[in-house]
């Protein structure tokens, strides 16, 4: 209960931002919302069950451009439009099901990153529709009365809910037999069959709902910035998805959060170094690779271990004990 | 038509494969999965670029010095890096690489390497004509020297002290270990070989596609299909690798009418997966390669 | 024939050149504790593999309560009543033991995904949390229930692994070196947590292992194997007597001292 109160004044807080934040900073902050869900499913996929994916971007511009494709032809609201990509991205997460049925670590890798490739060599030659390696502009739609796409306020509330419920989704299936069996996977594919897991149902099942995660990031960041093209999510997107998720820590549901505002926030704040940026961001990568191997969601339960929370001052360390409660596996 | 694809198929796929063999090379012995392959590539390249250009450099000197760098690169990342992330996951390792790599291409961005720069072909004279098929005398240093960096590493890895160790650490680093095996030291020059050979590749790209900070990542992904196609654990393995997926490309693209041909990454790939699917461990991987234990 | 619990009969496994398991029949009656032993390489793992179902066998037929278990995927198997645990030990290393004893009775849980995600599971969550509870409390592991697997002492870990086998409340458990690297005394509480599930839950148990003293102790009917063939079965003093498997384990003695 206490916690229920706890969070829910934290999401209170955060509705509260557009007052405070300017919109270049919430476009920012949504921009972090579409990392932090897409990184969410790929937690889910590679943190969780250990299905490595370096194609993930290819999910993403099924759901950005599936949500952009029905606004336009079919004149879906974004509300309709967003889940109904999200769950196309989903299904076609079981292409990548058969491979995974087959194949471990580098080799699935190279068939995700098939797959990726695949999206975003396939969508320009389909340039009638897809406009091309030019890219199509979103439908500006509304909501209310009020034109939603491409405004950052609304997005932010758009986002802000989506992040909510999908986190908490997340939380609720990893908390479940259902993240034990990806789990169960992960470290020993053979004692969880002994213990009746079924390796097709449950890899399915993490592929479909790490696609429709990425997916659904795919549609909140069509409506975000209002203009897709194929180059967006090239092998770099999915490349930084999984830094995300390493950085953060990847079997965790915090490790992805942390990592994906790392990653919208590090770049922003080195553009004032010129030149200096890919020095200094290509070492922190280095560097949380060395010193918190466990990423960073590893390294603060390492400093935030009971036998270690003892030793702190009281303050903190009720504010640790606090925080603790159940921060999640 | 078909000689010509054929041939053009296997110089292309001769590079995929001397990349794929440094990328294996290094896999093999530390199970890391070298992602800055390309930009490490790219840099060596750039140092013989500027050693010729703006220094003066003879062009072989040159290249040998590219070769020197990739070597001592090597040396640097497992040494000065790598060896301190000693109890990270090999997944985390593998962004560790990355990282190298972007700090490589600020560096060379910041030595001069901002648009693309040709660069020079050794043998640079008359193309050959075999029947109707053309050979750029390029074509045959690619050949020659994919064939003699695989004997290199056949030799290495069959008669020399380093090369068995190397073979040994591979197949089980607690049992090389424990014969006496200094299994940092190997893991120290397979980074040096596989970037040394890197570079070789690197310096037979860059004439072709010209040398930009990016233009080795993409041989470096061909490369890693190749070496995916062959298996990822054997070295044979990826020079057969690259020189299939050389071969098939280039018909692809060759064949298909134009609607279709960029398709052929795509193409190439989808291939590759299935080929997997029939044999999980590639054309000629070992059936334990897969995981990590 | 029908009332053995299962029943091997004309097993083969061959892999590429190499006969691992030949032609071996045995059985295993309810309520019984049934030793397969035999020197390294006699094929004793690879039984256990066929019937998990992890390996097809090249010929042959395994049957369970009547059931033909060659028709079954592997992760059914537990649902039949068939449980197991493994030679190096199958716990999930990064799951507290709670967690790992819940993955047991996986079988058990009837949530679907849907609700799952919206949060409606709690309440089978809760009963089956205590249900593990009661199970560790039972066998003394009560103090335990909150660590990491990898972080308990070897012994523990194995016993862990047996109750997380028995979570699933099955009538047969196949037990593979249930007592491997562990010390006298180790050993000699194993025997007896063996003989408990047995005695007090009625389940049956077919276990793989070296260490002679504990087979001889705890098992009703041992069945030997040599080179993937059956040589010998019969009760412990059958078999402590037998030449051929005397002869077995001498060979392999010899076979050892020369490597």
């Amino acid at each position: 209960m206490k916690r229920a109160i706890f969070w829910t004044v934290v999401v209170a807080l955060l509705a509260l931002l557009p007052l405070v934040l300017r919109s270049y900073n919430l476009y920012l902050l949504n921009l972090a919302a579409v990392k932090i869900i897409a990184a969410i499913g790929l937690a889910l996929l590679t943190g969780f069950t250990g299905q490595l994916s370096i194609g993930h971007a290819g999910f993403l511009a099924i759901g950005a451009y599936g949500t952009a494709l029905l606004a336009q032809y079919a004149g879906l609201p974004f509300w309709v439009g967003i889940p109904v990509a999200g769950l196309l991205s989903g299904l076609a997460g079981f292409i990548l099901l058969v491979p995974a049925l087959r194949l471990t670590a580098i080799y699935l890798a190279i068939a995700t990153l098939a797959f990726g490739t695949a999206v975003v060599e396939a969508l320009p030659r389909w340039a009638s529709v897809t406009g091309g390696y030019q890219g199509m502009s979103v439908p500006r739609e509304s909501f209310l009365g009020v034109t939603v796409t491409r405004n950052d306020v609304a997005m932010f509330y758009l986002a802000l809910v989506m992040v909510v419920v999908l986190l908490w989704v997340a939380r609720n299936i990893v908390r479940s037999r259902v993240g034990r069996a990806f789990v169960a996977i992960r470290d020993k594919s053979a004692a969880a069959q002994a213990c009746g897991v079924s390796l097709a149902k449950y890899k399915a099942l993490a592929f479909f709902l790490s696609a429709l995660y990425a997916g659904l990031a795919g549609g909140l960041y069509a409506h975000v910035v209002g203009y897709i093209s194929p180059a967006e999510f090239g092998l770099g997107k999915s490349i930084d998805l999984f830094i995300m998720i390493a950085l953060g820590g990847m079997a965790s549901l915090p490790g992805p959060v942390l990592g994906a505002l790392f990653l919208t926030y590090l770049p922003h704040w080195l553009s004032g170094f010129r030149g200096l940026q890919s020095i200094i961001y290509g070492s922190a990568l280095i560097g949380v690779v060395i010193f918190m191997p466990f990423g960073i969601w590893g390294f603060v339960r390492k400093w935030t271990a009971p036998d270690k929370v003892q030793s702190l001052p009281w303050p903190l360390r009720a504010a640790v004990e606090f925080v603790r409660g159940g921060g999640g596996r | 038509m078909l000689a010509q694809l054929i041939v053009s198929g296997l110089a292309a796929g001769s590079l995929y494969g001397i990349m794929a063999l440094g990328l294996i090379l290094i896999y093999k012995t530390t199970h890391i999965l070298n992602f800055g392959q390309g930009d490490m590539a790219m840099f060596s390249t750039f140092i013989a670029l500027l050693l010729f250009q703006s220094y003066g450099l003879p062009l072989l000197a040159a290249l040998g010095a590219a070769l020197v760098t990739g070597g001592l690169l090597g040396i640097v990342v497992d040494r000065g890096l790598l060896r301190w992330a000693k109890n990270a996951p090999v997944t985390s390792l593998f962004i560790a690489t990355l990282g190298i790599g972007m700090i490589l291409q600020a560096i060379a961005l910041w030595m001069g390497l901002i648009d693309s720069r040709p660069f020079p072909y050794v043998l640079r004279g008359r193309p050959l004509f075999i029947g109707d098929v053309v050979l750029r005398q390029h074509d045959l240093l690619v050949f020659g020297v994919a064939l003699a960096v695989s004997l290199l590493f056949f030799i290495v890895f069959k008669f020399t002290k380093v090369g068995i160790a190397m073979r040994a650490t591979s197949q089980n680093k607690r049992a090389a270990q424990l014969m006496g095996i200094n299994v940092g030291r190997i893991g120290t020059w397979s980074w040096a070989l596989g970037l040394g050979t890197g570079a070789i590749a690197g310096c037979l790209v860059a004439p072709i596609v010209f040398l930009d900070l990016q233009s080795m990542i993409f041989v470096m992904i061909k490369a890693i299909a190749a070496a995916v196609l062959g298996g990822f654990t054997s070295l044979p393995g990826a020079v057969v690798g690259g020189l299939v997926l050389g071969v098939i490309e280039n018909l692809f693209s060759g064949y298909m009418p134009t609607a279709i041909a960029p398709l052929k990454t795509t193409f190439v790939f989808t291939l590759i997966i299935l080929v997997l699917v029939v044999r999980p461990h590639g054309l000629l991987g070992e059936r334990s390669a897969g995981g990590h234990g | 024939m029908s009332e053995h619990l299962l029943v091997a009969s004309e097993l083969t496994k061959r892999f590429g050149g190499l006969t691992a398991v030949d032609g071996v029949d045995f059985h295993v009656d309810e309520g019984e504790i049934v030793g397969l032993i035999g020197p390294n390489g006699a094929g004793k793992t690879t039984v256990f593999n066929l019937i998990s179902r992890f390996l097809e066998p090249t010929a042959g037929t395994i049957t369970f309560a009547g059931v033909n278990l060659l028709k079954v995927p592997p992760h059914r198997v537990i649902g039949l009543g068939i449980a197991r645990t493994f030679q190096n030990l199958g716990l999930f290393p990064y799951l507290s033991v709670e967690d790992n004893l819940l993955i047991g009775r996986h079988n058990q849980f009837r949530g679907r995904i849907l609700p799952l995600a919206l949060g409606l599971g709690q309440r089978e969550e809760r009963a089956a949390a205590s249900e593990v509870r009661a199970m560790l409390e039972a066998f003394g592991l009560g103090a335990v229930r909150g660590a990491l697997a990898s972080m308990l002492p070897y012994g523990s870990q194995k016993a862990v692994e047996l109750i997380r086998a028995l979570m699933a409340g099955p009538r047969l458990v196949l037990l593979d070196e249930p007592v491997a690297g562990m010390n006298a005394a180790e050993t000699q509480a194993m025997g007896q947590f063996i003989r408990r599930v047995r005695d007090e839950r009625g389940v049956t148990v077919l276990l793989v292992e070296h260490d002679m003293s504990l087979v001889m102790e705890i098992c009703d009917r041992i069945v030997v194997l040599d080179f993937g063939r059956k040589i010998a079965e019969g009760t412990p003093h059958e078999i402590g007597t037998n030449p051929r498997v005397i002869e077995a384990y001498l060979g392999q003695e010899v076979d050892r001292a020369q490597v």
